[in-house]
Order: structure tokens, then sequence, then C-alpha cells
């Protein structure tokens, strides 16, 4: 990191102080303890302000990690020694650390991935809604700042700030001991799922600006990796999910036309998809390929890779991807699987057959009137000749699609049943 | 053409009330333009100087004063010492220089007497 902060133009690389302030939150929650967890985002956040006057006017310190966190540290030390009522926290430092500045190697860079994974494993708190989850996670871990959460999430700021005080205050009460993490294989799964979410987040919403949530990506993909470097959780599914990110991630730059409208599968220019990110998804899926583990993911990134393998849309292999979708929906069962099964069985063997598998699968009350489920299921009654039953559905879905791209798709599909 | 020197006071708002600190990210953005200003004007900007912290000490006629500038509606944030062969060429460089950017600050330009 420090010598690619001194080769860099600017003095620093790219997000390296939000990223840095993820890592010292991390390492100081440790230190203080999850109930300080709001100090020490302060503190980090005011040893950031100093190292913007510092570093702008005298250039960046040799080891700009460990300056910033003495400056944090010191901080807190100092506040801590002035509040009696934190004198429990207070002892913890004197056990844990010198009183003088401590050696930075030590305590910074050397349990560094630890501590952030520490941390990771204490936003995927169960007691915590998963949107809070993320909030935290994109909040602690990633270094953004209230306002750019909902600009990420699509949400207000009021909201993001009441998930984030809800979850600290969680924690606080939870009263987690970071120095001994829960179980992990225990909340293994839920980190995954957090992990996906936030990813899916960047990756699926069909508005907001592209680039900004990108970065929603990228942060899963980093999280991930930093879980990878654990023993205990690089364990297959996690290799599988590193695949399924990397394997998306090389066609996010090609999801959207220039004037930012979702484009599908079929309309994208396979040219320019990210060949190198390919190749490190079918690597990390290939290595999750041990110990007879299929998970959710494995499924999901084998489907992903046959995407990215297949020269062209037409060219697709539709079969395997159609038996890939039936052992998801067996691990996983959910009626989006079915219909992904569906459009995939009806490029393979005809709309018709992609009609018939539908037969008996039904949507659950939470998703009734899905308009995808009404689009999709209407555009394979109009490509197998069934115009009125295509009529109904489509109309139902350009009702409710949210954007007007969308609509104005679904209406041309409409007309062209009329004639 | 001699150089002179320029001493550029940067006198910023006092925060009325409490601001939104900026993000990590802008943070590192503000940082990059100083870096960016200091490498556009290496042969002017002669010393980068500091900031200054809040608060301070006022000592008039023997009595000692403290946070006296709190009611002052802006304060002195910082400073830089700049070469430049003229006024105008140090506005040159003023006017470049990224605390223009912060709403309310101003920079306030004096040419060092050498003596």
């Amino acid at each position: 990191m420090n010598e690619a902060a001194r080769e860099s133009p600017s003095g620093l690389v790219e997000h390296y102080f939000r990223h840095a302030y993820g890592r010292l939150v991390a390492t100081l929650a440790r230190r203080f303890g999850l109930a300080s967890l709001q100090r020490v985002e302060d503190a980090v956040q005011e040893a950031l302000l100093s190292a913007l006057t510092a570093w702008s006017l005298r250039g960046v310190p040799d080891d700009p990690g460990a300056w910033l966190y003495r400056v944090a540290f010191n901080t807190l030390r100092d506040q801590s020694r002035r509040d009696g009522a934190w004198s429990r926290a207070a002892e913890r430092v004197r056990e844990v650390a010198p009183t003088e500045s401590p050696a930075p190697e030590a305590t910074f860079e050397g349990d560094l991935d630890d501590d952030e994974l520490r941390m990771l494993f204490v936003c995927c708190d169960a007691r915590l809604p998963p949107p809070s989850q993320i909030a935290l996670a994109l909040k602690v871990l990633c270094g953004f700042s209230v306002r750019e959460i909902a600009l990420r999430l699509l949400t207000t700021e009021a909201n993001v700030y009441k998930r984030v005080t809800r979850a600290r205050e969680a924690l606080r009460e939870g009263a987690l001991d970071l120095d001994a993490p829960p179980d992990v294989t225990e909340r293994l799964p839920a980190v995954h799922a957090v992990l996906y979410l936030l990813f899916n987040e960047g990756y699926c919403a069909a508005s907001g600006d592209a680039l900004v949530r990108r970065e929603l990506c990228e942060e899963a993909l980093r999280l991930a990796h930093i879980l990878l470097r654990h023993k205990g959780c690089d364990v297959p599914e996690t290799r599988a999910l590193v695949g399924l990110f990397h394997l998306q991630s090389a066609r996010l730059s090609t999801r959207v036309d220039a004037a930012g409208e979702l484009l599908t599968l079929a309309e994208q220019d396979r040219t320019q998809w990210d060949r190198e990110e390919i190749l490190l998804g079918l690597r990390w899926l290939h290595a999750s390929a041990e110990g007879g583990v299929f998970s959710r993911y494995h499924a999901e990134a084998a489907i992903a890779a046959e995407h990215a393998l297949a020269p062209s849309f037409d060219a697709t292999r539709w079969e395997e991807i159609a038996e890939l979708y039936t052992l998801l929906d067996r691990r996983l069962p959910s009626p989006l699987h079915a219909l992904n099964r569906a459009v995939a069985l009806a490029e393979a063997r005809g709309a018709q057959a992609g009609i018939d598998s539908l037969e008996g699968v039904r949507l659950p009350p939470g998703l009734a009137g899905y308009y995808l489920w009404d689009a999709v299921v209407g555009d394979l009654l109009r490509r197998a000749g069934h115009p009125a039953q295509a009529i109904a559905y489509l109309e139902r879905a350009s009702v409710a699609a949210p954007t007007e791209a969308e609509r104005a798709l679904l209406r041309r599909r409409i007309a062209s049943c009329g004639g | 053409m001699s150089q002179q020197k320029f001493l550029f006071l940067y006198r910023v708002p006092t925060a009325d009330g409490p601001s939104t600190p900026p993000s990590p990210e802008e943070m590192q953005a503000m940082m990059s333009t100083w870096a960016a200003w200091k490498a556009q004007f290496k042969d002017q900007v002669v010393d980068m100087g500091d900031g200054l912290k809040p608060g301070g000490r006022q000592l008039a006629s023997g009595v000692v004063t403290d946070g006296a500038f709190i009611e002052s509606k802006e304060v002195i944030g910082g400073y830089s010492i700049v070469a430049a062969a003229s006024y105008d060429e140090a506005l040159t460089v003023a006017r470049a220089c990224p605390i223009t950017h912060m709403p309310g600050a101003r920079i306030e330009i004096r040419e060092l007497a050498g003596l």
C-alpha cells in the first residue's frame, strides 16, 4: 500500500482514505470495544481531517496507515482519560496497548485483516435486519458517508441514518465481544448473504448512477476477498461467491447503453466483456469445486459462467443453464428460479416448452403482481402464439414496470400481439 | 524581474452550528487538489505553510484572553508563502488555490517586507 501510495500522482491510491477509514474503525473498535463504535468512527474521521491538512501541506508520510492510527488512537485515549464513565474501556486499552505511541507495525498492519474480518462478522448479526447489516457494513467497513450510502442504496439520508444508528444501538446492547468473535462457521452463511445482497444492490438496480453503484460491487468483492484470506472462511461457498462476483463484474459495463438504459443479455456487446474478470471468475469457480459442496452460489456462478463463455446469445448452452436453474431451485426453491429456467427452456426448445415448465408454479403472495413475472410469462405466451393470453399479462406488466423504457418495450410487445 | 515573497492568509468562515464533515472520499479529493496546486506552481509555492488549529490566546496590555475569536465571523485557518514578481502574478497563483473552493473563504495576500 505504501509504495503504491507514493507512486500515485495524487500521492495516494484511489479510495485510500475510504478504505483506511474502514480498516482503522475495525482495528480501533476491537481495542476500545463495540460500545464505543460511534466514538471510534468520530476519532477516525478526525484523524483523516488532520491528515487532509497535514498531508496536503507537507506531503504524505512514509507510513500513512501508522500515522492515521496514531492520531486516532491518541484522540480516543485522551478521551478515555477525561471521561470517567469510560474508564472500563480505558482499562482495556492499557492492557492491550502501551501508553506511548504504539509500534504501528504490530498494532495496525499486523492483524489488520483479522480486524476487518471480525467487523464484517459483527455487521452480519442476525439480530439486525438485512438492510441495516448492509448500511452498517457500508458505513464502518467501506467508509461511505450517510449521504453516499443513500445515493448508492437509492434511499433517503434519514433512512440510512436511522438504520446505522439502530444497528449501533443493537450492537451496544448486545455487547458482542470483538475479541471472541461468534462461531465463524455458524455465521458464515449470513456473511455470504450480506455480501451477495451488497453486490446485487450495485448490479441489479435499473436506476441510479451506474458508475456510483458499481462501487457496491467492488466493495462486495473486496470484502469477499478478505473473507478468503481467513482459513476458516475459505470454504467452497465463499470461493463460488467470489467466482460469481467476478463473472458478473465482467459484464457490468455492458449492461447499460449510452443513454443509461438497461440492456438485455441478447443486446449486450460481448466483445466488451472483461476477459480478465471472466478468467478470474472461472478460476474461482474451478477452485470452489471440492468436497462435494454445491451451494446456491455454485449454481449461480455456473450459470454466469455459461453466459460468459457463450460466443453469442443464440449459441448459448440453454439446456445446461436450464439444468443449473433446476439445481438452484432445488437448493433454494423460488418461483423466480423457475421463471429463469422457463426462459432458458424457451431458448432451448421453444417458447411453449418454457410455458409448460411453469405448470403448477405459483407466485407467493409477497410477489403477487411482480411486473417481471408478468412481463416474462406474457412474452413467452406471445412467442408461443397465444396473443390473447399474452396481452393480459403484458398489460398488467406495462402498468407496474418501474421505468419508462420498460413500459415502452412492453407496449410495443402488446401492439405486436394485436397485429 | 526580482522575486518578492507574499504571505497568503486563508480566512475561513467560522462554523456556525454543526456542519457535516466531508466524507473520506471527499477528503482525499480535496487533498489531491492541494497536491495539484503545489505541482502546478512549484516555482511559486515556496512554502505550503500550515493549517491553524481553532482556538488560541490573545495578549493585550498584559491581559490574556482565550477563545477570543469565537464571536468573529471568520478566522485565519492557515497560511502559505508564495514567491512572485508582482501582485498580479501572486493573484494568478491565488486564483488556482484550492481554498477558493471553500464557500466563504478569502485569501488575504500581503507582500513580505523582507526586513
